[in-house]
């Protein structure tokens, strides 16, 4: 069945980096609406439209490209992006849109850290690395270990401009992954060495489509 | 390092970083340096409270439609990022530019509940400028405020230069015109004020000696000058269908407390229940015509995409043909799934018709304000509802699947007797049979809230004293004991020593401005927030003052005495407030003035119901 499911890709920084999950797909509704678009909406008693993000997104996190696909009631003319683009608030931009005709799941992203700490950071955050490191999680009572490594395929700290910048690529299984803001919040406790993250962002990530 | 990028990287560390970003849909961008008069617009509390405020958002692109001015907000920071500024050394930022505040020509606060006035004090702070208004030179900024709790300036007369009383549309600009003629010469601050004084509307509290008489009363309020006016009239806008309405109005990009469309149909209130400040302040009744409302209604969805909208006014259907108005409404908004809300409804089989057809997005619970247990107590406070209305309503919305009802009470109205607390139990006990009696299986939630009476400036009820917290204690148990004896229904009830601050604040004088200042030292803030609320905090302040707050609270004041808020005149005279004082005695009612001019005095402004008829 022929279906008006787009994907559209787009980018996130400073300042709607700082817009929750939630928000943003409130503020993509309202967005279309301003468009006059209409979407499809789900049934039921608090009808709302169908908006995915492919990715959740945490508070904070910039992004040089992200998808979220979402159901219209009509076709999309092509001056979409353009007409978007005008009125998103200052840190969104969209890129491209296609017809979302196949599934597709996150294989694994590139991100990069900046952290403002002291001189010998990356000597000791090297070490923590070599530890085979966990890092914790507690939600709802409920304790889970992640285990750094089962999630993570590289990584690289060096210093850049008096900031440091560690780069991380990590693997997604079945959705599932390991946030660097964890692994460096995880070293500063075990290491008691302060690290203030000053921007954390995606440059890349990698789909692969599913049957 | 600019404002901007001090305060992104603090944002990492916050919570909801997205009240600190502006940003918003629609917000207002301009170069500061081409403006001549940069304007602050505080809210005293968190972000997403002060968004939900239609005066601001009015007041906002109203001025901003200036050429010469440039309007921008800020908001009270939440407690962890008020931390983080201090560690960093940083002062409260607009969230247009990110200008720090001491930079702005003109900060102009809202005021809108007096629990707020610690924010205000501690923002001020956050700002580094002194908080005493005769403390700040010329080259700082001039510091206002507006809102309804200006119709008591009092408490706040040392920090603020002008109050501004009223609605804003028009005098602010005069008050922008005048400060040009300030800043742009070499016209002293003393001299400024001295001419805004003369601005119709304004407030200019340090032109004003109060003397005291020895049991603390006040003896005499004088203006320092022949040229300060002996009373302070307050400004309405005439007619709703010229005056200034933002159709591009901003919008947050995170979830506010109302986060909707918000579009004002009317203003004012026919009904004159007699505990209630807005129904007299907001006099005259004018209504918006339904052409404009629809033209509005249909340009702030396009601008907005928000989808709701919220048809506001103090008593919904007060407006003529107000089922026409939505179904029209209904019209456009339906087919972009937008949902209309309908607040401040009365409700009967008509607005709960009008619901079932408009209300897309059905609200789970129906609620009810009798506000009194008993008829006799209804019709001292002259609250025009009566029991068999609410028993039949609620009847019909059972019968159409509601399942929950809020019922709103208060306790401590003058006159009250233990006979109409426990009407109320007979209420809620009612409304449970009704449901019974109708069978249904599903269990009813029947909510019953009180909050206690708070006599409020300009009210007929400015004289009453209130409850002691000995008897506000012991009503509130009464009440309870009763209503644990009904299944279903739950009780709350708000915080005894809140409404007390509240009633002293309110009716406050200028002795209280130093109680507030030291109740900010104590680390008081937020004090509308219950985690942060301590009532043992304030003792202490008024202790260190010397100032008994019964005084304020407690006492039943004589119709001779002046009043700290006799300065300011809201067109309805004092002859009519003493008149439906004593009328409230005799249990007598007072009809709307949709029936006949009940003669308040405020047809003076010629505008409104008073000059349509």
């Amino acid at each position: 069945m022929l279906t008006n499911r787009y994907r559209f890709y787009f980018s996130r920084d400073l300042p709607a980096a700082f817009i929750s999950h939630l928000d943003m797909t409130r503020l993509f509704e309202r967005l279309f609406r301003r468009l006059d678009i209409k979407l499809k909406f789900t049934q039921g008693f608090n009808p709302h439209p169908r908006i995915v993000f492919i990715l959740p997104m945490p508070v904070g996190l910039c992004s040089k490209e992200e998808i979220f696909e979402v159901e219209c009631e009509q076709e999309l003319s092509s001056d979409i992006i353009d007409s978007l683009n005008k009125i998103l608030p200052e840190g969104l931009k969209m890129l491209k849109v296609e017809l979302a005709t196949d599934k597709i799941q996150v294989s694994d992203m590139y991100y990069q850290c900046f952290v403002e700490a002291e001189e010998e950071f990356c000597k000791y955050f090297d070490e923590f690395m070599k530890k085979s490191p966990t890092v914790k999680k507690e939600k709802e009572g409920k304790v889970t270990v992640k285990h750094v490594w089962n999630f993570l395929l590289s990584h690289e700290c060096k210093k850049v401009d008096g900031n440091i910048k560690i780069n991380f690529h990590i693997n997604v299984m079945n959705g599932s992954y390991i946030k660097p803001e964890d692994i460096l919040r995880e070293f500063s406790r075990e290491y008691n060495i302060e690290c203030r993250i000053v921007r954390v962002e995606r440059v890349k990530v990698g789909y692969k489509r599913v049957i | 390092m600019v404002v901007k990028d001090k305060v992104f990287k603090l944002l990492y560390d916050v919570e909801k970083p997205g009240r600190y970003i502006g940003n918003e849909i629609n917000i207002v961008k301009k170069d500061p340096e081409k403006v001549d008069v940069r304007f602050a617009i505080c809210f005293p509390d968190v972000y997403e409270i002060g968004m939900s405020n239609l005066g601001l958002k009015i007041l906002y692109h109203l001025l901003n439609e200036r050429e010469d001015v440039y309007c921008e907000r800020a908001f009270m920071p939440w407690v962890d990022m008020q931390k983080k500024m201090q560690e960093e050394g940083m002062k409260l930022f607009s969230l247009e530019t990110f200008t720090e505040l001491d930079e702005f020509d003109i900060i102009g606060f809202s005021l809108s509940y007096e629990m707020s006035y610690t924010n205000v004090l501690k923002m001020l702070y956050l700002c580094g400028l002194p908080l005493e208004s005769k403390k700040r030179e010329k080259g700082m900024p001039i510091v206002i405020a507006g809102g309804p709790c200006t119709y008591n300036p009092e408490p706040l007369w040392e920090f603020i230069d002008v109050f501004v009383i009223g609605e804003g549309e028009e005098v602010i600009l005069e008050i922008i015109d005048l400060y040009k003629k300030y800043k742009f010469s070499n016209m002293t601050k003393e001299e400024f004020l001295h001419e805004c004084a003369g601005i119709e509307g304004c407030y200019v509290p340090s032109l004003y000696n109060v003397e005291y008489n020895p049991d603390g009363a006040i003896k005499s309020i004088t203006p320092v000058s022949e040229n300060v006016p002996k009373k302070v009239r307050k400004r309405i806008v005439k007619d709703l269908n010229t005056s200034y309405f933002p159709t591009k109005m901003i919008t947050p990009l995170i979830e506010i407390v109302h986060d909707r469309i918000t579009l004002e149909i009317f203003r004012g209130c026919a009904r004159g229940c007699r505990f209630c400040q807005a129904g007299i302040i907001y006099r005259p009744v004018r209504f918006r015509s339904r052409e404009k409302i629809l033209q509005y209604a249909k340009e702030l969805v396009e601008n907005c995409g928000c989808n709701e909208i919220s048809l506001v006014s103090l008593s919904t259907s007060d407006y003529p043909s107000v089922d026409e108005l939505a179904r029209e409404i209904l019209k456009f908004a339906e087919d972009k799934k937008v949902n209309i809300s309908l607040p401040s409804l009365r409700l009967d089989s008509t607005s709960l018709d009008l619901l079932k057809e408009v209300e897309k997005v059905r609200k789970p619970t129906l609620t009810f304000a009798p506000e009194a247990g008993t008829q006799r107590l209804r019709d001292v406070i002259n609250k025009n509802i009566k029991e068999e209305d609410i028993y039949s309503t609620v009847k019909l919305a059972f019968e159409r699947g509601f399942q929950n009802i809020k019922l709103y009470f208060m306790l401590g109205l003058p006159l009250e007797k233990d006979e109409d607390i426990t009407g109320i139990y007979t209420i809620a006990k009612n409304i449970r049979e009704i449901y019974k009696d109708i069978g249904l299986k599903k269990r009813v939630r029947i909510t019953v809230s009180t909050s206690f009476f708070v006599p409020k400036p300009h009210t007929p009820f400015q004289w009453e004293a209130q409850d002691s917290i000995e008897n506000m204690q012991r009503k509130m148990k009464l009440l309870k004991e009763n209503l644990k004896r009904v299944k279903d229904v739950e009780y709350s009830w708000h915080d005894f020593y809140l409404s007390k601050l509240e009633a002293v604040l309110s009716r406050g004088d200028r002795k209280l401005s130093r109680v507030i200042k030291r109740a900010v030292d104590l680390g008081c803030q937020f004090d509308d927030w219950g985690e942060f609320f301590d009532f043992s905090r304030w003792e202490k302040a008024f202790w260190l003052e010397n100032i008994d707050w019964r005084f304020y609270s407690d006492r039943k004041r004589d119709f001779e005495e002046i009043l700290p808020w006799d300065i300011i005149d809201t067109g309805v005279t004092k002859e009519f407030l003493k008149k439906e004082c004593l009328l409230a005695y005799e249990q007598k009612t007072t009809s709307s003035c949709f029936d006949r001019c009940t003669g308040c005095g405020v047809a003076s402004f010629r505008g409104g119901i008073c000059v349509d008829k």
